[in-house]
């Protein structure tokens, strides 16, 4: 039996996902370093060190924001 | 959206005038923040590097031949003097650690991640948004600006009503290890024109 699904909203689409969903393994399946992420989750940032602890809430609004290096 | 005040250029310097900025890293992005804020009139500028210049910095950052050596807080000062000696510049030369951002840009409204590294904007922009952006403070930042792709592909974008992202967010220096005056002062006017913008939209 797969693991229930929740809807959410990642960087303004529709998306669903398990809802056991982590915000680090949400961040690993965009292929991402992790430290070089800003997580917001329906307007509070997440600590990077909550990342894996963190999982993703129904009806969420997630903003994942990647930087790449360059200044 | 186009707002409806009807200034002239002279109303403009002097909403300007009134606002304080600040400016985090003085590199290729914040030299070239820093400049177009205050010829545009910016009252007051917090400006934030440890650096020193050297000379693989002057191929797009606003320094000279003989700054090599100076400090970037030093000669950057020095140079927005000269272009305005009505400026208020507050330096400080200390690496920003989530610990001393709060403090050091404290005065400011607005505040520009002008940063190298992935991993310190993260950390910057996240500090920001978490300590400065609940007292109503704006941060825009930047990602990708490498490479000689298209001008185009540079944009400006909203995540939230108190956060810009500027860049064609792809472009990694660590995968495309050049950095050229047109393309990085382009991610950097995109982020000094958002600051403007925010200025004169505030009610």
């Amino acid at each position: 039996m797969n693991a229930a699904m929740i809807e959410l909203v990642v960087n303004g689409e529709q998306r669903s996902v398990p809802a056991t969903t982590t915000v680090a393994q949400l961040i690993e399946a965009m292929g991402v370093n992790a430290a070089t992420v800003v997580a917001e989750m329906s307007g509070t940032i997440i600590a990077p060190e909550q990342f894996a602890t963190t999982t993703l809430a129904a009806g969420a609004q997630i903003e994942l924001v990647r930087f790449v290096g360059g200044g | 959206m186009m707002n409806t005040k009807a200034w002239d250029q002279a109303g403009v310097r002097a909403r300007l005038r009134t606002a304080t900025v600040g400016i985090a890293g003085l590199g290729g992005l914040g030299s070239n923040v820093a400049v177009a804020l205050a010829r545009s009139g910016v009252g007051r500028l917090i400006l934030v590097d440890c650096d020193r210049v050297e000379e693989s910095n002057l191929n797009r950052q606003q320094y000279v031949r003989a700054d090599v050596g100076r400090l970037k807080t030093e000669a950057l000062v020095e140079y927005l003097r000269r272009i305005d000696p009505e400026t208020h510049l507050e330096a400080h030369a200390v690496r920003l650690t989530p610990d001393n951002i709060p403090q050091v840009f404290a005065a400011a409204s607005i505040v520009a991640e002008c940063l190298d590294w992935a991993e310190t904007k993260a950390m910057f922009v996240r500090t920001c948004l978490e300590t400065l952006a609940p007292r109503g403070v704006k941060v825009v930042a930047v990602s990708g600006l490498a490479g000689w792709g298209p001008a185009n592909a540079i944009t400006t974008h909203a995540v939230s009503p108190y956060f810009a992202m500027a860049g064609d967010l792809q472009t990694d220096v660590r995968t495309t290890p050049v950095l050229l005056a047109s393309r990085v002062g382009i991610a950097a006017l995109h982020e000094a024109h958002q600051i403007i913008r925010w200025i004169l939209e505030e009610q």
